[in-house]
């Protein structure tokens, strides 16, 4: 058996952290069985500090056990790691979108992406070390461009989201909707990072992914600065993205949920908590603020009785 | 001493410390770091994003929580003002008033502001929450996780569903 060589990539990684791979592999033992081994996270996508998590996921031909992270420890250093099956790279791209346009230099997938927790995942791949000489990366490059495309959405579909998300709370007056607003800002400044290539996800690191892109600080100043949904419109124009009018980007949607009615009240039970039984007039944003009132709407939003998606036709439009 | 309500501990307690093992302590962590080497605008965002999850943490508490993504999570936050929420909105006008370079001082004021809110969340759930993601407080922490299953099958309730917050960090 020829012996397993650690790479170069590998190496540089681990540096942020002080260890090197050998050090991994011998805390981690034969959790590490196999050549398919790689680093993923923030300090395989170049973005990690002192304070980083080793994180690695393991390829393995047998079934596991769903996706059971063990944690090991090297000094302080936290070592994350979870098996997956061979296969399970393939069976998360099949659900990518194909089709893509351009965006802010970069490409951006057109339809429906994969859920939150599967894009996640194909990011972490997407950005992978491998942890030995000679081991396939687990997404070629035409899948590597597929996947960046569909991130790069993914973050449209979060901005377009939380834009529409603050429309609600302006609605109703919330305390907290100017700091909505510039989240939602900030989401907008994620999809321009993404397309320039910074496809790494992970909320805290935008900071450190707008300065290794090249992207003026003035932006992401600017971004926190917004507080209003005008400053939203303004920024997002500036910005050149296209998602004027948020509310006409989404979807509202009713979850099913078990029914109770005492006497002429009836309720519907969402999470712990029983809500009135309502009905929307149909999917548009606009009309549920006008038929359900914000506070009616918001209610429903936060109990999961209803859900605002954003509308893959609508988005594509304007992305076209 | 002081009794505590059993099922409410059982229920609420055990889903609070989960959320502060699995969702504020890595933030914690994430906000120090950044300080340490110096990345004020990564301590910045860190401290926010920390923030929203002790918020989140609260309305565990409260019995009122409903997702701890975040812009449900803001959606949800309408309510009296707490420390976490007053924490949000101190650092809603530090981020809006930090300039294209965020300095030291302002990440200071946030790292303020978290440890303010930090010390508000522990000190209502009633057990010392062990620092998880530490070499001296895995095994240990567990141990609580343990005795916290036996406390919720005497008091009627199911399993926690712990690997669901797992998979939110």
């Amino acid at each position: 058996m020829k012996a397993l060589v650690c790479t170069d990539g590998i190496r540089a990684a681990l540096k942020p952290v002080g260890l090197g791979p050998e050090e991994v592999i011998e805390v981690l033992g034969s959790c590490l069985e196999g050549d398919e081994v790689h680093l993923v996270g923030s300090l395989a996508a170049g973005l990690g500090n002192t304070g980083s998590d080793v994180d690695l996921h393991v390829f393995v031909d047998e079934d596991v056990a769903g996706v059971v992270p063990m944690l090991f420890f090297a000094g302080r250093t936290r070592l994350d790691v979870v098996h997956y099956r061979t296969g399970a790279p393939a069976a998360a791209l099949a659900g990518v979108p194909v089709r893509s346009t351009g965006l802010f230099g970069g490409r951006c997938a057109l339809g429906a992406v994969p859920s939150m927790t599967d894009m996640k995942r194909l990011s972490r791949w997407a950005t992978a070390l491998a942890m030995y000489e000679g081991t396939r990366p687990i997404l070629d490059e035409d899948e590597t461009a597929r996947v960046s495309a569909a991130l790069v959405r993914l973050a449209l579909d979060v901005a377009v989201r939380a834009a529409a998300l603050a429309t609600v709370m302006t609605a109703r007056n919330a305390p907290l909707a100017g700091l909505a607003w510039s989240r939602a800002a900030e989401t907008a400044v994620e999809v321009l990072v993404r397309a320039q290539g910074e496809i790494f996800v992970g909320d805290k690191w935008l900071a450190a992914k707008a300065r290794r892109g090249g992207l003026s600080p003035e932006v992401l100043a600017e971004a926190r600065r917004v507080g209003s949904a005008a400053e939203h419109a303004r920024f997002t124009a500036r910005l050149g993205l296209p998602i004027a009018e948020p509310a006409t980007l989404v979807r509202v949607r009713r979850n099913e949920a078990p029914e109770f009615t005492f006497g002429d009240s009836t309720f519907q039970l969402a999470g712990d908590h029983l809500i009135p039984r309502f009905e929307l007039p149909s999917e548009s944003l606009g009309e549920a603020l006008g038929t359900l009132g914000a506070d009616a709407l918001s209610e429903a939003l936060v109990h999961h009785a209803a859900e605002l998606v954003p509308d893959p036709a609508a988005v594509d439009g304007r992305l076209s | 001493m002081t009794a505590i309500d059993a099922r409410w501990f059982a229920d609420k307690g055990t889903a609070a410390s989960w959320t502060h093992a699995l969702l504020v302590q890595p933030g914690l962590e994430d906000a120090e770091v950044a300080a340490e080497v110096e990345d004020w605008g990564t301590c910045l965002l860190a401290c926010l994003l920390t923030v929203e999850r002790l918020a989140f943490c609260e309305m565990v508490l409260d019995g009122r929580a409903a997702s701890p993504r975040e812009i449900e999570l803001l959606l949800a936050l309408d309510g009296e003002p707490t420390p976490a929420t007053r924490g949000l909105r101190e650092l809603h006008r530090l981020r809006a008033e930090a300039g294209p370079h965020v300095g030291r001082a302002c990440a200071e004021a946030a790292l303020t502001c978290l440890a303010t809110a930090d010390a508000h969340v522990r000190s209502r759930i009633p057990i010392d929450v062990l620092p998880m993601r530490t070499p001296e407080g895995f095994y240990p922490s567990l141990r609580v996780a343990a005795t916290l299953e036996h406390l919720r099958k005497a008091v009627g309730l199911g399993p926690f569903q712990w690997d669901w917050w797992a998979n939110l960090s």
